[in-house]
């Protein structure tokens, strides 16, 4: 395998299925090849982590075409983000909440789902994780 | 030397990048000398089957598209 020097980092903000399905898929994948994998929630993605998570939500410009890929997403059997993330997991990747918008929101650590959260940090712990590496902002 | 295990990976009907996925859980359990076979009906596996290859440094034996599934074949050398 990999000497593991790659390394992928995500900042995840938005809060929409059709950006948290990449998230699970990149992260799993990138988990299984061996690379380092950081992922920072912040913004209205962090609510997924929570015990009790914010319901799915689709942006409006694409509402017309959801039934139409939750169709093709069944059909193929594709798993749900949270269990691609969950598979990532168990490879290494690593999951962290964005401690500035836990505060805002008023949430703690034992707010989040433990089994998806590894850790509340702040922007400068995420930042020194990323170095040298790959971050997408999604 | 003594005679690789074969391993059979059925992905079939699984999404990518589960196919992958699979076939790196059956490789951490394998040795060198091993052959590893992958089934699998997701057609992005036939390039990441590549890549992961190229990668990792292992050996693609054989990769062919029959009907109704892609097969690779690996031979396992690259572990240390």
């Amino acid at each position: 395998m990999s000497s593991g020097k790659d390394k992928i980092s995500m900042i995840v903000f938005s809060g929409t299925e059709d950006k948290l399905i990449p998230v699970g898929v990149v992260a799993q994948a990138a988990a299984a090849l061996g690379y380092e994998v950081n992922i920072f929630f912040t913004g209205w993605a962090m609510f997924k982590l929570l015990k009790k998570p914010a319901p799915p939500v689709w942006p409006k410009e694409f509402e017309q075409m959801v039934p139409k890929l939750q169709e093709g997403l069944a059909r193929i059997k594709a798993p749900t983000w949270i269990e691609m993330l969950k598979q990532a997991k168990s490879m290494g990747a690593k999951v962290y909440v964005c401690s500035m918008m836990a505060e805002a929101a008023g949430l703690k650590k034992d707010d989040f789902d433990p089994s998806l959260v590894d850790d509340i940090v702040g922007v400068t712990t995420f930042l020194e994780m990323a170095k040298g590496g790959q971050v997408l902002f999604i | 030397m003594s005679q690789g295990n074969k391993i059979l990976v059925d992905a079939r009907g699984i999404a990518c990048p589960g196919p992958i996925t699979e076939l790196v859980k059956a490789y951490r359990n394998a040795r060198n000398g091993d052959i590893i076979e992958v089934w699998a009906t997701d057609p992005g596996f036939e390039p990441d089957v590549k890549a992961w290859i190229q990668r990792t440094g292992n050996q693609l034996l054989e990769l062919r598209k029959e009907p109704d599934k892609i097969v690779a074949v690996i031979k396992v050398t690259a572990k240390k």
